[in-house]
């Protein structure tokens, strides 16, 4: 089973070295985590302002809201990172004046499509699951402020890992990102209270 | 017939496709002892190289399938040693 594992890690290595799709992956994840995590967390805030306390009705409204978020990830990617990859092939084509076709090389491509399309389709999905996931559990007293407190969570764990990707101070990105979720609160109440 | 001991092959690679990789790739091909890719010239997409292969009756067409496979494309044959030692 580990020579298994061995030779899956070692050829997206080798997949990655190509196509340096990790990378990618790294921005369509948080980017897109973050995407989902905001929408819901207005949904949220919409229904709580407009005092939604059917936690069936919110729990319905968010996941279609998550799928939908889903279907729209996994399409846009697969479309724009399919062009993007097959320019690259068909450059590398002129290039070496050859096709490449059935090859390990272009496989590394179609690899790169597909992870962007998994990475883009389920992180926004995953990040408003999480986000209404106090919905499933207990009453809408409660799971109102839990939701947002986990919203806040998911903002500044994102803010964190965006950090580390950049390399800049985590705290403050962090910080940088739980202040979008909170001027998007504040206009939502703003909404609600005009 | 005869086996193949050295090839000395003139390959171009795309750039993006890691060295240590395919020659390790080549080495695993059956016949293969010692494999050395000398980068000769780096473009801005591909790098052209020589390609040098030792061994005891070298399988050319498993050569050909793992360059293919990588991306690679064979520019030219340079040299082929074959028989039952190398001779120059």
């Amino acid at each position: 089973m580990t020579l298994f594992y061995k030779k899956i890690k070692d050829r997206l290595r080798f997949y990655d070295s190509i196509t340096r799709i990790s990378k990618i992956l790294r921005r369509y994840f948080v980017m897109n985590s973050f995407d989902g995590a905001l929408t819901i967390f207005g949904m949220l805030l919409g229904s709580y302002v407009s005092g939604v306390e059917d936690t069936g009705l919110i729990i319905f409204i968010g996941m279609s809201t998550s799928i939908a978020i889903g279907v729209s990830g996994i399409t846009s990617a697969l479309l724009t990172e399919k062009a993007e990859q097959e320019r690259e092939i068909k450059s590398m084509e002129r290039a070496l004046h050859r096709k490449l076709h059935d090859t390990e090389y272009k496989r590394a491509h179609d690899y790169a499509t597909a992870a962007a399309g998994i990475v883009n389709g389920i992180s926004p999905v995953l990040a408003s699951l999480m986000l209404l996931s106090p919905f499933f559990f207990f009453e809408a007293g409660i799971a109102y402020p839990a939701a947002f407190s986990l919203a806040i969570l998911v903002f500044f764990g994102l803010g964190i890992f965006l950090g580390k990707i950049s390399k800049q101070n985590i705290l403050l990105t962090g910080i940088k990102l739980v202040a979008v979720g909170i001027i998007c609160m504040v206009i939502i109440f703003l909404l609600g209270a005009g | 017939m005869a086996a193949i001991l050295r090839l000395v092959l003139d390959i171009m690679v795309p750039n993006n496709v890691p060295l240590d990789d395919l020659t390790v790739k080549l080495a695993s091909v059956g016949g293969a002892e010692g494999v050395d890719i000398l980068v000769q010239e780096v473009e801005q997409k591909v790098q052209t190289a020589k390609l040098t292969i030792e061994g005891v009756n070298i399988d050319f067409q498993g050569i050909k399938k793992v360059l293919h496979d990588f991306g690679a494309s064979l520019q030219s044959t340079d040299r082929v040693s074959a028989g039952k030692r190398i001779v120059g």
